[in-house]
């Protein structure tokens, strides 16, 4: 499912524009950018929640003093699953 | 004696996320609760629908079911995404040291809850830290040191404390008036140490004076208990009743397995299986007190498939390989699709968007594959071989290979339309042959 599949089902749903509906969906998305960029995790309600974090730390060998150098750890995002939606893929796979 | 923290957590309720989300688009408050709802459905449906749901600029939902036999949901967020956030709260380039911002350290909770049944919900991880304080003995250091004043004495500066030591400072006048006359106490052997006696003596301290070190001092245990970690409160009720319900599943388990294993295998039969046969044997011959040997025989239900087959809607960027390995967790079983698609697929390397394709039904696992899912996929790799041969000739020979090594029997039952040239290739690449070689 791409960005243009969403605006026309969601311009169908609620009997708005494809324009309007692209809209909406821009700034909604750009509001969880926003809280992501705070550091802050965004539920999203029936689905999970999403944040975004420092990943694993890493260490690289440096051969020239034969130690270890520690990295800083990447970031990632991370996203949890509600139980409702577990709930649903698990009858999916099934 | 517990501090009041100030809480560093804002509130951001569902009302006030949405408030602002319908003043930037300048729409009512309703209207946007309802299109948040109605966009989280359509994403949850086009993940069930299609396993991907891709945002512009926002990021990329992924079912993968490749590494688990749970699908999980991950999220691939977009570059610009990324990058933004990575400039707002990511390691410096130059130290590597993490940039902390308060609203990083302060962890917040941003609530989009349409139905707007959920309140705000402060940190969970504050709450935890603020609300369970560790249950051990506080340490009070007047218990220790009794004599210690209330009142520590104010901090002197530089200047002040140079000129307090210069006041405080004896003369040498001073030191030979207050010297008490040297007072030699010999030691154990009766011998001074160095040969010399010791210049200085102490006073002895007054009787009624309280000691510096009180005895609690010097007792091992005189340094405050560590903390000990609070217990955390669990269900014991639930546990317990897990425990149990998981004890009685093994004991009804148990004898089914037993008797699973008492069944005989079909080509070496174990002297352990022989026994449990005949004894099953002999007490059946018991009961019905006749002199023929009834043999038991239980009857297996059949395992169900690992996939039970299905359609799918092609999306784009999608072809054979990604489709088997998300149904089938194994991507090199693609030719079993195509092998039930080729009138619909005209190029099996290249799929078109839209298209239905029926997904045929694997028995045995991946790893475990049936004689009947080989027999399929040696078919399918068969009529890819087909393809190959009139399209591209260089990887005709290698499907063919690929279709004798899932099941053998296809070379004799296409043995009309292979070449001589097959044959050759077959022949230097005999698996099984160069294997007993080895």
């Amino acid at each position: 499912m791409t960005t243009d599949e969403i605006v026309k089902t969601l311009a169908t749903r609620l009997q708005i524009t494809q324009r309007e509906a692209r809209l909406h969906l821009r700034h909604l998305f750009d509001f969880v950018t926003q809280r992501l960029q705070k550091g802050e995790t965004v539920s999203l309600p029936n689905l999970g929640a999403l944040n975004a974090a420092a990943g694993k730390t890493r260490r690289t060998f440096d051969e020239n003093t034969q130690a270890f150098i520690p990295q800083p750890s990447p970031l990632e995002f991370f996203f949890k699953p509600y139980k409702r939606l577990k709930a649903r893929l698990q009858e999916w796979r099934a | 004696m517990s501090a009041t923290i100030p809480s560093p957590v804002k509130k951001l309720t569902d009302k006030i996320a949405l408030a602002q989300l319908a003043q930037r688009g300048g729409v009512t408050t309703t209207f946007m609760r309802k299109l948040v709802r109605e966009t989280i459905a359509i994403i949850e449906a086009g993940l069930l629908r299609d396993g991907i749901v891709k945002i512009h600029h926002f990021g990329t939902f992924r079912l993968e079911t490749a590494k688990s036999a749970v699908p999980q949901v991950v999220f691939q967020p977009a570059k610009n995404i990324r990058e933004s956030v990575l400039r707002a709260f990511g390691p410096t380039v130059h130290t590597g040291s993490r940039v902390s911002l308060p609203a990083l350290l302060e962890k917040h909770l941003a609530w989009l809850t349409p139905s707007g049944t959920i309140e705000n919900v402060e940190s969970p991880a504050f709450e935890k830290s603020t609300a369970a304080e560790p249950a051990h003995e506080k340490f009070d250091i007047n218990e220790v040191f009794p004599n210690l004043p209330d009142e520590l004495p104010p901090r002197l500066t530089f200047a002040e404390t140079a000129a307090a030591e210069n006041e405080l400072a004896p003369t040498p006048a001073e030191v030979k008036i207050s010297a008490a006359p040297p007072v030699h106490t010999p030691p154990a052997n009766g011998k001074p140490l160095n040969g010399q006696a010791s210049k200085f003596t102490f006073a002895a301290p007054p009787e009624n004076a309280a000691p510096v070190f009180p005895p609690a001092f010097f007792e091992p245990n005189r340094l405050p208990p560590k903390p000990v970690a609070p217990i955390r409160q669990r269900p014991f009720a639930w546990y317990a009743g897990a425990v149990a319900a998981l004890m009685l599943l093994l004991l009804f388990l148990l004898p089914g397995r037993l008797g699973e294993k008492s069944k005989p295998a079909s080509g070496s039969v174990s002297p352990e299986t022989t026994r449990v046969v005949v004894l099953s044997n002999e007490t059946t011959k018991l009961k019905n007190g006749a002199s023929q040997l009834t043999p038991t025989t239980k009857t297996s239900a059949k395992p169900p498939p690992f996939f039970a087959g299905g359609t799918h809607r092609v999306i784009p960027e999608e072809n054979l390989w990604k489709i088997s390995g998300r149904y089938y967790r194994n991507p090199y079983l693609w030719p079993n699709i195509y092998r039930v698609n080729t009138g619909a697929i005209p190029n099996p390397d290249r799929l078109e968007r839209d298209q239905q394709l029926a997904l045929p039904i694997l028995y045995g696992p991946p790893e475990q594959l049936t004689l009947e899912d080989r027999h399929h996929l040696a078919e399918g790799y068969f009529l890819l071989y087909r393809y190959y041969r009139t399209h591209e000739p260089a990887l005709a020979p290698f499907a063919l290979w690929a279709a004798v090594r899932y099941d053998a029997r296809i070379r004799s039952e296409y043995a009309a339309e292979l070449s001589a040239d097959d044959w050759a290739f077959l022949q230097a690449h005999d698996v099984s042959r160069q294997v007993a070689e080895r």
